[in-house]
């Protein structure tokens, strides 16, 4: 790089426009971009490859911040470019993990027994947590599909609100009563099935007894 | 940029107990989550039409060009 000059964070500062602007978007790299992908990291263990297309995108950007072929109007832009892709990968971070939650939280919602037993709330509580949650992230989805070219981080601080309450509900699932609702509703099926087999033997039997006696 | 100010995560602080100002970049992340679960991060496909696609028309191949080398070779 050629930068040149004095910054308070003891890296050097540019007389290059387009180069201090770079600054910021590391600065917002860093503050914004590495939580929200430590966060997916975090929920899925794997790396989703969205975000690896956006980082993929950036870096071309970047790149031409550096082509000393092209005019600084240009470079700029080409750093604006960048920031609207870091700000789509922060947005799919924080998007991959509600659809993640989602697929956890849905699971049990429509499962009326499951949600009855399995959850360390009342089932009104986790209804209503689950619309709530579900009101948010509509809010979100709309605050997003308005911002589309604007600002695409509009609608982050809203995902995460929505996202916090879907880990309130996620957390509140027990994960001890959802394995043991499994084998004991086989049992209890297994045992309606018996007696639903004895009554009907019983049926057949006094029905026979009923035949030979008249 | 519509920065929120605050660096805190959901999920990652939660689960490994650390500071997230003590990482700098991808790399540092993925070297930590590596270290912790043991093995190499694979990459997740994430079918969804709500998660952008960022211009892109090709998908991606997992290729493992240390296996394909080896096996050209025949080692």
């Amino acid at each position: 790089m050629s930068a040149e000059g004095d910054s308070s964070d003891g890296i050097s500062q540019s007389e290059d426009r387009p180069v201090n602007r770079l600054y910021e978007f590391f600065d917002y790299y860093r503050s914004e971009f590495i939580p929200a992908y430590a966060d997916v990291l975090a929920f899925l263990n794997k790396k989703p490859d969205e975000t690896l297309y956006e980082i993929e995108q950036m870096l071309s950007h970047i790149d031409k911040v550096f082509d000393p072929t092209l005019d600084e109007k240009l470079r700029i832009a080409n750093v604006d470019k960048a920031i609207g892709h870091l700000e789509r990968a922060i947005l799919d971070c924080v998007k991959i993990i509600w659809i993640e939650i989602n697929n956890k939280i849905d699971l049990i919602y429509n499962d009326t027994p499951r949600r009855r037993y399995c959850v360390n709330m009342s089932e009104s509580e986790f209804t209503k947590k689950y619309l709530e949650y579900n009101e948010l992230l509509s809010a979100a989805r709309r605050t997003e599909l308005e911002s589309v070219g604007i600002s695409p981080s509009k609608s982050i601080p809203e995902y995460k609100k929505a996202i916090l309450l879907g880990k309130e509900l996620l957390e509140s699932i027990d994960s001890d009563k959802l394995n043991n609702f499994g084998f004991f509703s086989r049992i209890l099926s297994l045992k309606s099935h018996a007696i639903s087999f004895a009554l009907g033997c019983a049926a057949s039997l006094f029905a026979t007894y009923l035949y030979a006696r008249f | 940029m519509a920065g929120e100010g605050g660096q805190k995560t959901i999920f990652f602080e939660e689960k490994y107990g650390v500071d997230i100002a003590r990482f700098r970049s991808i790399t540092d992340v993925d070297s930590f989550v590596e270290e912790r679960l043991g093995r190499k991060l694979e990459v997740k496909q994430i079918n969804s039409n709500i998660v952008s696609k960022s211009g892109n028309l090709f998908g991606i191949i997992k290729y493992d060009v240390q296996r394909k080398f080896r096996r050209m070779l025949g080692i």
